[in-house]
């Protein structure tokens, strides 16, 4: 039988073995290997051979001792050494060192996963580039009044009809807060969608049970994701067995067709259930499918490859004229557009949006600032690298008389590099490990370490990029101090004569001084992005929503002639609990993006027919629970009410809608009539101005009519902080007049704060990288006084023995670093000045950057920036000057 | 020169190649001190005594013919030369005076 040993570990052994003694190293291992083979089998004897060969490698005299590869490797060993010996005794400089490089790594690690996350969404869709969301802006009189994702069922299907370009296209609507009942449980479901049958195959949500082509195909069908299923399972129950299963939702049975597996987290389309589209089509006797007016729905098509999405988006200009008729068939003129599906998340300003959004910009920003930091860092590592190359400079020399070319001071300058550098790394993988769920809760996203190896850059897996970047860099970074140590004339060092020239200096100053500029604009964004987000925060809304406590309606039950005063008992035996103040209901709330009426105007004017305002139902109790104030005219009582709701004909509107509908002023508006829905609804009075939504946006026409509804929200206003008792009588009042429903509630503060969630992340990273850059701009300072004061030793000496004063030193060698600090402020404060009034334009309502933010920030830096002067002179002016003389 | 001491390991791999005599080669080495003296010894530790042993002079070494078993390769044999010779019996006098010296009442057994 042919035995081969491992062919590899042989030649490599046999490259760095010595010649002589090679044939009988090959011929022994051959023999044990052989042996081996036969008594424990080959995987075994393979494993020992490796080990055995290796060992080989552990004895000088049995190594090549005349091969380049054995004096490179003798000398990478003295590098080691050498590098980790001088890190042992400059044990105040390598931590030094160290918190820069770990400082700067774990926060651009950090950083780098936020990134990633924000950047992966809908990646794990085959055929992203080919799939488009259509995008529907809406016009009238000349003035956009619906920018949004939303748009009419036909618009998918007749695209694909007209357009060869499109190849498939899928539709679907979102759904509000439901129950599904089995059997005798109710289960409440937050999300879904009612998406028809392409949409499986359409986009990639891998089926767990069930065909993905037919799941959704017939009315009355229902696809779980396993997580939500989970809740269903009655024991010894299989996923599986849930398929072909009957619920019950809003009183309407389902199947349910199949299981899907999870959505991903970075997936802009988000839901647990998915309804059959034709179920919709069903009960809204084919409008859903046919309607050219009603606009609740989401149309993506999927573009043949190598479509050019700019031909389609100029088809569309017709399209919108052909089907619309400049408004004759929806009230306003239509524009349609298409938008790529990975701009979904990050780059979409619509209205109407289906999923969260982040903002893209600061994404990149983000980005932006993880390299600046970690550049910054490096450069800071140079910094104190070179300036402690005189130290070094007697040893490169020594080195260089015995022979040592510059090539190999170079690597040896690596080496070290290299070494320092992998210290930092693992430390600050360690670290963000250790971060990790500080991080996540900082910024209330999903991040996983894991992103580091599934994110692929450029097609290649992350690691390998980011080894070949960091090698990149430290090649880069190891090169300058290595031309400085490189450069060192003999003669000079041993003399004892050795300095870093002026243009050295110069360099380090301008580093320095840049950096300090990214810390001024950082300390001032990181204050004023503070002051956003409190002032948002604290403003006067116009309204009150102070401990306000809101019950999800009794949607169970059915809407009949007893509701409106069932609602009203509710009312006052709710009232009846200590603690609570009033009772209202509402079809919206607060943050919530209200539904808009597109063809509505005023009898004044009749010839501008088409106006666009949005709309809120509320009950009588509702505008003096929430403090908003009338400015005209009288607030809903409970005459505006009725069972039948075509006999409603009473509004109020806020006093942004004035001027739309020709109204001069609040009072002139009272007792105005409007036309829609194709009634005349009397306006009876007029509300203050308050911020239904957040600060981000202006305010907008709202229209009020006096409905109730079994959906709608049910506020509670309290007295004082909600405490579990009254929740407790508050629900059991519930559960007596509504029997059978899901008793849920929340705080409308907290709906209402969930608005300014990526403010409030965009302010914690801020801080972060603030503290971060504070910590390696002072590191950095330090560095140039460390060189500074290196050149300047024998200098001190000699001012203290002619009899110079601490303090005189002190002043004079301070004011040299100073000088840098203020030309930093000088420039950075203008330029923050710039860059945060531009962003703060993007809040409708924000605060301004105040001179008093630039002058805290311009001390602030001054002062610490002092004390590492003081406290790094102090040092080396308080040394005995014959120390520093003596060589002399 | 090297110094002549002669270690443990050295006496041992020294007085086995003696007793190999014809045959005495890595492999051959390997086994003999495993089953003699009861312990495990890699492969590349015995070459490196053997390298030792040479260099101070106390062993010599030919190559063999080639040999089918060793996929062809040459056995490297060892032999003990005069002073090889010379240093295990000054070790064993120096040992046998030493256990001489031992008064009878040394040993408790």
């Amino acid at each position: 039988m042919e035995v081969k040993p491992p062919y590899l570990i042989r030649n490599i052994l046999k490259k760095l073995s010595n010649k002589d003694l090679w044939e009988s190293i090959e011929g022994d291992l051959y023999e044990l290997y052989c042996m081996d083979v036969e008594s424990l089998g080959k995987k075994k004897a393979r494993k020992n051979y490796i080990i055995n060969a290796l060992a080989f490698l552990r004895f000088r005299r049995l190594r090549n001792q005349n091969s380049k590869t054995q004096i490179t490797m003798d000398l990478f060993i003295n590098y080691f050494k050498v590098s980790w010996r001088d890190l042992k005794r400059h044990k105040l400089f390598g931590a030094i060192n160290l918190i820069g490089l770990v400082a700067g790594f774990t926060s651009s690690l950090l950083l780098l996963q936020y990134v990633f996350f924000e950047t992966s969404f809908d990646d794990f869709h085959e055929n992203k580039e080919n799939i488009y969301r259509v995008i529907n802006d809406r016009y009238q009189n000349g003035n956009l009044v619906q920018h949004g994702t939303i748009t009419y069922p036909t618009i998918g299907p007749t695209m694909t009809k007209d357009f060869p370009e499109v190849e498939s296209y899928t539709r679907m609507t979102v759904g509000g807060r439901r129950y599904i009942k089995r059997d005798q449980n109710i289960y409440m479901l937050e999300n879904f969608l009612t998406a028809d049958e392409h949409f499986l195959t359409f986009f990639n949500f891998p089926t767990a049970h069930g065909e993905a082509e037919t799941m959704l195909d017939e009315p009355g069908e229902m696809v779980f994701t396993k997580s939500y299923a989970k809740r269903f399972l009655k024991t010894d129950e299989t996923y599986a067995d849930l398929v072909g299963q009957t619920v019950t939702m809003s009183r309407t049975s389902f199947i349910i067709s199949g299981i899907i597996e999870d959505v991903p987290d970075n997936s802009h389309l988000q839901f647990d259930v998915l309804v059959s589209y034709e179920t919709m089509v069903q009960n809204s006797n084919g409008h859903a499918s046919t309607s050219w007016e009603w606009s609740d729905f989401y149309h993506y098509i999927k573009v043949k490859d190598g479509t050019d999405p700019a031909l389609i988006d100029e088809k569309l200009v017709a399209f919108g004229k052909k089907y619309f008729k400049e408004g004759e068939v929806s009230g306003g003129e239509e524009k349609f557009y298409l938008q790529p599906l990975q701009d979904a998340h990050l780059y979409s300003d619509y209205e109407y949006e289906i999923g969260e959004t982040a903002n893209g910009e600061i994404v990149w920003l983000m980005f932006g600032i993880s390299l600046f930091i970690l550049l910054i860092a490096w450069i800071n590592f140079i910094n104190l690298s070179t300036s402690r190359a005189s130290e070094r400079a007697k040893e490169i020399s020594l080195r260089k008389t015995l022979g040592a070319v510059r090539q190999q001071i170079l690597i040896q300058s690596f080496t070290e590099c290299f070494l320092i550098n992998i210290i930092a790394l693992i430390i600050s993988f360690g670290l963000v490990w250790m971060l990790q769920d500080l991080f996540r809760n900082l910024t209330s996203l999903p991040l996983k370490m894991s992103f580091f190896w599934t994110t692929e850059i450029w097609n290649l897996p992350f690691p390998i990029v980011f080894i070949g970047g960091f090698l990149l860099c430290l090649v880069l970074i190891s090169f300058y101090p290595s031309i400085v140590l490189g450069r060192f004339k003999i003669q000079e060092v041993i003399k004892g004569r050795f300095g870093v020239g002026s243009d050295a200096i110069l360099l380090r100053k301008g580093l320095v001084i840049f950096q300090f500029v990214a810390t001024v604009l950082l300390v001032v964004g990181s204050i004023t992005v503070y002051q956003q987000v409190s002032y948002m925060q604290n403003k006067d809304l116009g309204m009150n929503m102070e401990n306000t406590l809101v019950l999800y309606g009794p949607s169970l039950t059915r809407w009949d002639s007893t509701y409106i005063d069932n609602f009203e008992e509710f009312k006052q035996d709710a009232l009846r609990i200590s603690g609570v103040q009033s009772v209202s209901s509402s079809s919206r709330l607060f943050s919530q993006q209200l539904g808009r009426i597109f063809q509505i105007h005023s009898a004044r004017n009749p010839e501008v027919k088409n106006l666009t305002t949005n709309h809120m139902q509320v009950d009588h109790s509702f505008i003096e629970q929430f403090d908003i104030e009338m400015v005209a005219g009288r607030s809903f009582e409970e005459r505006d009410h009725g069972l039948d709701p075509n006999l409603i004909n009473t509004c109020l509107i806020n006093e942004a809608s004035l001027k739309m509908y020709g109204f001069e002023n609040a009072l002139d508006a009272v007792g105005e009539k409007l036309i829609y829905w194709g009634r005349t609804w009397e306006v009876v009075g007029v509300v203050k101005n308050f911020h239904q939504r957040s600060l981000h946006s202006g305010i907008e026409p709202i229209l009020f009519m006096p409905y109730y509804g079994t959906d709608h929200y049910y506020s509670i206003k309290l007295s004082e902080k909600p405490n579990p008792n009254t929740i407790l009588a508050i629900q059991e009042s519930f559960g007596k007049f509504y029997p059978g429903n899901y008793i849920d509630y929340f705080y409308m503060d907290d709906l209402y704060q969930n608005q300014y969630q990526e403010d409030r992340r965009v302010q914690s990273i801020a801080q972060l990288f603030t503290f971060m850059a504070i910590i390696i701009a002072l590191l950095g300072l330090y560095g140039l006084i460390l060189i500074t004061m290196n050149r300047k030793t024998k200098e001190i000496a000699v001012r203290k023995v002619l009899g110079a004063r601490l303090v005189d030193l002190l002043s004079s060698l301070g004011k040299e670093f100073l000088i840098i600090i203020a030309i930093a402020i000088v420039i950075g404060l203008p330029i923050s000045y710039l860059l945060l009034s531009n962003w703060l334009d993007n809040y409708a309502y924000h605060v301004s950057v105040e001179w008093t933010t630039l002058l805290v920030a311009a001390i602030g830096l001054i002062v610490i920036s002092s004390l590492t002067i003081i406290f790094q002179t102090g040092k080396v002016t308080s040394n005995n000057p014959a120390e520093s003389l003596k060589y002399e | 020169m090297k110094g002549t001491h002669l270690g443990e390991l050295e006496e041992i791999a020294l007085l086995i190649v003696a007793s190999l005599f014809d045959n005495a080669y890595g492999v051959a080495i390997k086994a003999e001190i495993e089953q003699q003296a009861n312990r495990k010894i890699t492969i590349s530790s015995v070459h490196n005594v053997l390298q030792r042993l040479q260099e101070k002079g106390f062993l010599e070494s030919r190559f063999s013919e080639p040999t089918k078993e060793r996929g062809g390769k040459r056995k490297l044999l060892f032999r003990v030369t005069t002073e090889g010779q010379n240093a295990l019996e000054n070790s064993k006098s120096l040992r046998q005076k030493l256990w001489d010296n031992i008064p009878n009442v040394a040993f408790n057994r």
